[in-house]
């Protein structure tokens, strides 16, 4: 299970006033939902290549995952913690090397052919193990997919694969495309990677650069009871402050991944007829971490690595830069995956003295200006919070002489830098948990990850003992064997502190009191949107 | 430097000052005002300002104090500002300096590049740059000079090539002087001041464009900038706009204090420049001259002489028309005697009488001497009398205080009083002629319109018949295809034709009287001479009373009635042409005519006349 | 006509080294970036490794110097075609042309409403130079000048869409309304109300404190003296002698504006998520888009030569001297 509400114990501080306007969003049952409408979101960026089988990124499922649908999507209750989508059961084997999935009967793609169990295999092969971001690492054992008929698809691997990793990287990786579409052509520049044509609840109808995305209600949809709405428009708007004053003025009727600044939600919350919704996002956890470069002399020494995570008042963070909307994170795993998350780690409490006292034992002391050394520190730009966070980070060093060297970049910058170039000290991050250590979280940490991948150990950061317990959950397909050994990894981590998990934290969605259904699932936000409604 | 002191009697200039003074200071004490980092965390986020003593103008989103902030961000910007100006002067400035020194395919090729850079939208470019390279002060501080060299390297090299001809520069080069240091010591004190006045626009727009750059999140996040600052507060721009509002008013009041400051150094230079040519400085609304009625006209006291209010002496029509209308009946000249004895003849049964003044002293503003002390002097109607004087002798400012056309500020004391009761309306009862020709017609209208405006206006004419009238002056001033010239402009005229059309465009409302001030010394001899017979001609023939106004006695004596000699403001003497002339009673009078003498020049007039 | 032409030809001639300037200039900004264009893309598709790195690489031929990248640019600019966005994966033009209209329509509508205002203003400022109002509209056009364009644009927003919601707050139309024609273009209309009244609020306090100036400074003439003299109106004056000539250095800043003006959208268009040109900038800056880049830039270099040419025009229309000696160059 996952936990519904990670935010509660913030509301709980923040007042009741927060509370009360934060009350939880309205859910109607399928059935009752009334159906039409015209549904205006906001959208703050515009994804290139919108296929989500090949960019498994939530910018991208945002718009496309209303078109194309994965094999499962992931569900408050439900089986393994997913609801069916265009799979309807999977089985794997015992030895780990197969997995069989039943596929749904009676589906169409939008242009109107068939959907079966060659477009799984075609979207398997050719798009999630070679090109997709995600897929690489979850199906690099990948062989073969046999379709014995039209509504099975069987996957089978050269290596063992865990279920659990597959299970949980449903929702993420297997976006399935159409073969007829694809076949023989360069998937990478295919044109339907902008004009979509999915099996979804919504079809793509139109892309007006820099205005917006249409997409209108798919008639023949295989739950005949779904969509409800008849048409979702995702507005662009690229500034941080527009879909605030959209929303007030009846432009748009929801906001989402935090399109609100959190500093204004208190307000907006106040404003009738809105409503500030936390849930939704139980499944797409953010988390604020500190890369090091290991490379550095000084960050290469455990008790300096110590020091900086006693200096980090996780407190501040979570109640001044996250407005009480995040957690104080403990390892490398967020505490809302149940399932891997261990709690019994070393922890770093704020305690400046004792950051000094581990500074002075290291042999850094300060000098006459009250300084050990110097730093180059890399706030990502991709968040206003991780910016923040760098500012603040700079501070808090200051206070245990370190003096930091903020370095702003352009995303482009940054991501060269840190991921290509290791030219940082320190970095702060947003990585993505989700929903299995296995998919984006390890590679975090592994090392031999040559220089160029993003959101991947680049500090130069090398510990035998834990790769062995990455390189051995990899393969094991026992379950309960499994998560033992990731809470052993984070154990591991959060001891020899290779990285310095700060906080975690999921979004906000902004939304009109009319929308329904808002936050069905952990990962509304990027899923297919068949049960939201307009209220009349 | 006199420039300052010049630029700080300014208002707005000084009120720059006083901001950027404010600012600087601001700026210098900040780290003792506000010791350690100001983006040090220092209490609860958001605190509201005027709430707690500790941070008078609040906190921010972190805890920062905001007016630590504001006056450590004053650093920045200024600094920023200052930076980018300076950087871009330097490269502006070299660029300029060898391009106009250079010339030939280097000056050609250095020009296409300030073309390139004068093209691309400098804020695009800042925009790419820092975002390429990567935000820090020095970085935006780059940024910021390379959109903004292109206007002063532009500018330099305009005015090398324009003092490169000039001789001191000539000499220079002649006398084998390094051009490095022909441009140090020659040239660049010459460039200076209006690349100056440009510079401090250069540091206004770099602190804006430091502020849009942070705005986009392309600032230094090490340094607290106003700039980022007000980006920060944009997020909550509606529940904490303190947030972004004291460093945006911090931000407007450092633009407008830069931009006085600049306006203030513009003006000054355009000052020191209007203040070589010993011209008014300004020429807007006059204040009402003095006029008392003549007691027995018993006409009643006017304001006259502001051209703002040109319907207010309406009275002075049908009594200074009858005199001397152009086209009328020539009354009896006074011939002579009258003048010989005293210039101040009694009032009664001096039927001739035009216009006296009394004890009349002009001021300028801003002056200390005035330019006209104590002045009495007659016209008489129908005369032709010539005001003769060096320049500074007040000939001008009589002459000008006579129309109504002192400039706005001047103080004026004693009277002048007409006989007409009111004073004359300009235009229509005063025909008034300027000295230069070329400045005096209005280069983007057609001499039609120039010529017909002021009969239209007071002959109370359509457009049509007015330009009728106009291409009947136009032959009066005997101007060749006048036909052609109404629709010519005068740049199209040489200055002799140009001057013709002053005096066409003076006489085009039948005025009574008729004021040229120097009319003739901007042109050449031959032309001068030509011209003045015309007007003399013009002036007889329509019985009109001409006042002339030059520094040439001999120009005067050739056809002038009655002189009046004119010194350091004050009247020297007057009488008859002709008795003055062959017996001046004054020492300085004496002098004047004696260097005639000793020009030897032949009395020009009366030859071409004869 | 003819003159026009003449004058287009010589600055067109003119103007090609200056635009090869411009876009080597471009080229080399871009290759100091850090990072390329496929950094930026792996970046927008959440990340992957060296080999999928050097198959793009390969496919845009980013793998090639940058000299040969930039002749093959240039060789293919000289046929007018402006090449492959990288970013957006389309051809430049496209790009430009749909995104240009907007940026068009903004600037022109501002700049044409700030002459109106800003040359009427600056006429009652300057008819009495130091009078009340000369001084009031001044010091209200300086301060004006001074704000920050953001700023003025968020604040505006947030009375007039947000508080008083009487004009849409972003966008350039109503979206997927399927309006046409009149309704279509009063839709368009007000959706531009704020940008443009943003904009043109700045411009107006410009162009009021140059036609001001200029004014001011034409009072000091002579031919103002002589107008005086003929006893003309105080309304002739001031309109037919002074602020008809002041017209003309308001005249030519609009040409030298011109590039600045283009680049001062950049802010507007992000604020009130207008699809324009500095949007389209920003965009191909992130993405590190040499093409694209080079084509905003060089787009916007003929834009600002054709507004010259356009602003020469006019100039040689309201000045006779134009031509003459006196104006050579």
């Amino acid at each position: 299970m996952l936990i519904a509400n990670p935010t509660r114990r913030s509301f709980l501080q923040a007042g009741a006033a927060l509370l009360a306007s934060t009350a939880l969003p309205a859910i109607a049952l399928a059935e009752s939902a009334p159906a039409g409408g015209r549904l205006v979101v906001a959208a703050d960026s515009e994804p290139k290549n919108l296929n989500p089988a090949i960019v498994a990124s939530n910018g991208v499922f945002f718009v496309a995952s209303k078109v194309i649908e994965p094999l499962a999507e992931a569900a408050f209750a439900g089986e393994d913690g997913l609801s069916p989508r265009l799979a309807t059961s999977w089985e794997g084997s015992d030895d780990g090397l197969s997995v069989t999935f039943r596929l749904r009967e009676g589906v169409t793609w939008h242009d109107g052919k068939p959907f079966t169990s060659a477009d799984v295999a075609f979207s398997a092969l050719e798009v999630w193990k070679p090109l997709q971001n995600l897929g690489r690492i979850v199906f690099a054992h990948l062989e073969a997919v046999e379709t014995p008929d039209a509504a099975t698809a069987i996957f089978r691997f050269s290596r063992p694969t865990p279920l659990q990793l597959i299970r949980n990287a449903l929702p993420v990786v297997s976006s399935v495309i159409p073969k007829h579409l694809y076949e023989g052509t360069n998937i990478a520049t295919n044109p339907a990677n902008t004009q979509l044509v999915g099996t979804g609840p919504f079809r793509f109808a139109e892309y007006k650069p820099g205005e917006y995305y249409r997409l209108t209600r798919n008639e023949a949809y295989w739950d005949k009871e779904q969509p409800k709405l008849d048409e979702i428009i995702f507005r662009v708007l690229p500034d941080r402050a527009g879909a605030g004053a959209a929303l007030e003025a009846e432009e748009i009727q929801l906001a989402a991944f935090s399109a609100v600044p959190l500093a204004d939600l208190d307000r907006i919350s106040k404003v009738p007829g809105l409503a500030v919704v936390t849930r939704g996002y139980e499944a797409l956890t953010y988390q604020l971490v500190v890369e090091i470069n290991h490379r550095r002399k000084e960050l290469a020494d455990l008790k300096v690595r110590q020091a900086i995570a006693h200096a980090i008042d996780k407190t501040f963070v979570v109640d001044t830069i996250f407005l009480g909307y995040a957690e104080a994170a403990t390892g490398p795993v967020p505490k809302n995956a149940p399932q891997f998350y261990e709690a019994d780690v070393p922890a770093y409490a704020f305690d400046v003295a004792k950051a000094n006292a581990l500074l002075d034992e290291a042999g850094y002391a300060k000098d006459a200006n009250g300084r050990r050394f110097t730093l180059k520190l890399r706030p990502a730009p991709y968040f206003n919070e991780t910016r923040q966070f760098g500012d603040y980070l700079r501070q808090a060093l200051a206070a245990i002489g370190i003096d930091a060297e903020l370095v702003n970049a352009d995303s482009a910058a940054h991501q060269k830098a840190v991921y290509t170039d290791h030219d940082f000290d320190l970095a702060v991050a947003p990585p993505v948990f989700r929903g299995d250590p296995a998919i984006s979280t390890t590679i975090l940490v592994q090392s031999g990850i040559p220089a160029g991948v993003g959101f991947s150990n680049q500090g130069g950061y090398a510990n035998a003992e834990l790769d062995a317990v990455i390189a051995k959950a990899a393969e094991t397909i026992d379950t309960a064997a499994r998560t033992a050994l990731y809470r052993q990894f984070q154990k591991l981590v959060a001891a020899d502190l290779p990285l310095i998990n700060v906080a975690e934290w999921g979004f906000i969605t902004v939304a009109r009191d009319s929308v329904l259904n808002v936050a069905s699932n952990p990962r509304w936000a990027v899923s297919n949107w068949a049960d939201t409604a307009l209220k009349t | 430097m006199k420039l300052v002191g010049d630029m700080l009697r300014r208002p707005e200039a000084a009120a720059g000052l006083a901001i950027l003074v404010l600012l600087a200071l601001l700026a210098l004490l900040a780290p003792v005002l506000f010791p350690g980092d100001p983006l040090k965390i220092a209490g609860r986020a958001l605190t509201a300002p005027f709430t707690d003593p500790a941070f008078p103008l609040g906190t921010d989103r972190l805890g920062r104090d905001v007016l630590a902030g504001i006056v450590h961000g004053a650093r920045t910007s200024l600094f920023v500002g200052l930076a980018a100006a300076l950087a871009a002067l330097a490269i502006g400035l070299s660029v300029g300096l060898a391009a106009g020194f250079a010339g030939g395919i280097a000056d050609e090729a250095l020009m296409r590049v300030v073309d390139a850079f004068q093209i691309v939208p400098s804020f695009l470019l800042a925009l790419a740059f820092v975002s390429v390279v990567g935000a820090s002060v020095p970085v935006v501080v780059l940024a910021i000079a390379l959109g903004a060299w292109a206007d002063p390297a532009r500018l330099t090299r305009a005015e090398v090539l324009s003092v490169r001809g000039r001789d001191y520069v000539a000499a220079a080069r002649i006398a084998g002087m390094h051009p490095v240091e022909i441009a140090l010591r020659e040239i660049l004190p010459n460039v200076l001041p209006p690349v100056l006045a440009l510079s401090a626009i250069i540091v206004a727009t770099a602190i804006l464009t430091e502020a849009a750059l942070s705005f986009l999140g392309l600032g230094d996040p090490n340094v607290v900038t106003w700039g980022s600052m007000i980006a920060e507060g944009r997020n909550v721009l509606r529940s904490s706009p303190f947030l972004s509002i004291f460093p945006g008013l911090a931000l407007v009041a450092t633009v407008v204090g830069v931009y006085l400051l600049s306006e203030g150094l513009t003006n000054a230079l355009a000052g020191e420049a209007s203040v070589e040519r010993k011209k008014p400085r300004r020429v807007g609304k006059s204040p009402p001259l003095p006029c008392r009625a003549s007691p027995p006209q018993g006409g009643r006291s006017a304001s006259g002489g502001n051209p703002a209010q040109p319907e207010a002496p309406e009275v002075g029509e049908t009594a200074l028309h009858p005199i001397s209308p152009l086209e009328g009946e020539m009354p009896g000249r006074a011939e002579g005697g009258a003048g010989a004895e005293s210039d101040r003849p009694a009032r009664r049964g001096q039927e001739d009488l035009l216009c006296e003044t009394q004890d009349l002293s002009v001021t300028y503003r801003d002056q200390e001497t005035p330019a006209l002390t104590n002045l009495d002097l007659a016209i008489r109607a129908g005369e032709r009398l010539a005001i003769i004087g060096e320049s500074g002798s007040g000939k001008s400012t009589f002459a000008r205080a006579l129309a109504g056309l002192l400039p706005e500020g001047a103080e004026v004391e004693g009277t002048v009083d007409w006989a007409a009761g009111a004073a004359p309306l300009a235009g229509r009862d005063l025909g008034f002629v300027l000295q230069d020709p070329s400045a005096s017609l209005n280069p983007v209208l057609t001499i039609g319109e120039q010529v017909a405006e002021g009969a239209r206006r007071h002959l109370g004419l359509s457009w049509p018949e007015a330009r009728a009238r106009a291409l009947d002056m136009l032959e009066r001033v005997r101007l060749p295809e006048p036909e052609k010239l109404l629709a010519a402009y005068p740049h199209q005229l040489s200055g002799g034709q140009r001057q013709r059309v002053a005096i066409a465009a003076a006489l085009a409302a039948r005025p009574g009287l008729v004021i040229a001030d120097e009319p003739t010394s901007a042109l050449d001899m031959v032309v001068q001479a030509e011209i003045v017979a015309l007007l003399d001609d013009l002036v007889r023939g329509a019985g009109m009373t001409l006042v002339f106004i030059t520094h040439d006695i001999a120009l005067a004596a050739g056809f002038a009635d009655r002189v009046a000699i004119f010194k350091d403001g004050a009247l020297v003497e007057t009488g008859p042409a002709a008795a003055v002339l062959a017996a001046p009673r004054e020492t300085y009078t004496k002098m004047l005519v004696a260097s005639h003498r000793d020009l030897a020049s032949p009395p020009l007039v009366g030859e071409i006349r004869a | 006509m003819t003159r026009a032409l003449r004058l287009t030809t010589r600055r067109a001639l003119s103007s090609i080294p200056v635009l090869l300037i411009v876009v080597i200039l471009t080229f080399l900004l871009l290759e100091t970036a850090a990072g390329d264009a496929v950094d930026a893309y792996l970046l927008s598709i959440g990340g992957g490794d060296a080999a999928i790195a050097e198959t793009l690489r390969q496919a845009y031929g980013l793998d090639q110097s940058m000299a040969a990248r930039l002749w093959l640019y240039l060789s293919a600019l000289a046929r007018l075609d402006l090449g492959w966005s990288v970013a957006f994966d389309r051809p430049v033009l496209g790009l430009i042309i749909e995104r240009l209209p907007n940026t068009l329509l903004l600037m022109g509508s501002a700049t044409a409403l700030a002459f109106a205002f800003g040359s009427t203003l600056g006429i009652l400022a300057g008819a009495r130079p130091g009078s009340l109002r000369d001084r009031l509209l001044s010091t209200l056009s300086l301060v004006v000048y001074a704000i920050p364009g953001f700023w003025l644009g968020l604040v505006l927003a947030i009375v007039f869409a947000v508080q008083l919601r009487w004009l849409p707050t972003s966008g350039i139309e109503t979206i997927a309304s399927g309006r046409t024609g009149l309704s279509r273009a009063a839709d368009i209309a007000a959706h531009l109300v704020l940008p443009v009244g943003t904009l043109a609020l700045i411009y107006t306090a410009l162009f009021l404190r140059v036609m001001r100036a200029g004014m001011a400074g034409i009072w000091r003439l002579d031919f103002v003296l002589f107008a005086r003299a003929k006893g003309l109106s105080r309304v002739r004056i001031v309109l037919r002698h002074v602020a008809r000539n002041a017209l003309l250095p308001l005249i030519t800043m609009l040409g030298l504006q011109a590039a600045a003006m283009l680049g001062g959208s950049v802010v507007i268009e992000s604020i009130f998520a207008i699809p324009g040109f500095g949007r389209l900038a920003q965009e191909a800056v992130s993405g590190r888009d040499a093409a694209l880049l080079c084509g905003i830039i060089v787009v916007s270099a003929v834009l600002v030569i054709l507004v010259n040419l356009l602003v020469d025009i006019v100039y040689a229309a309201l000045d006779p001297r134009v031509g003459t000696a006196e104006r050579g160059a």
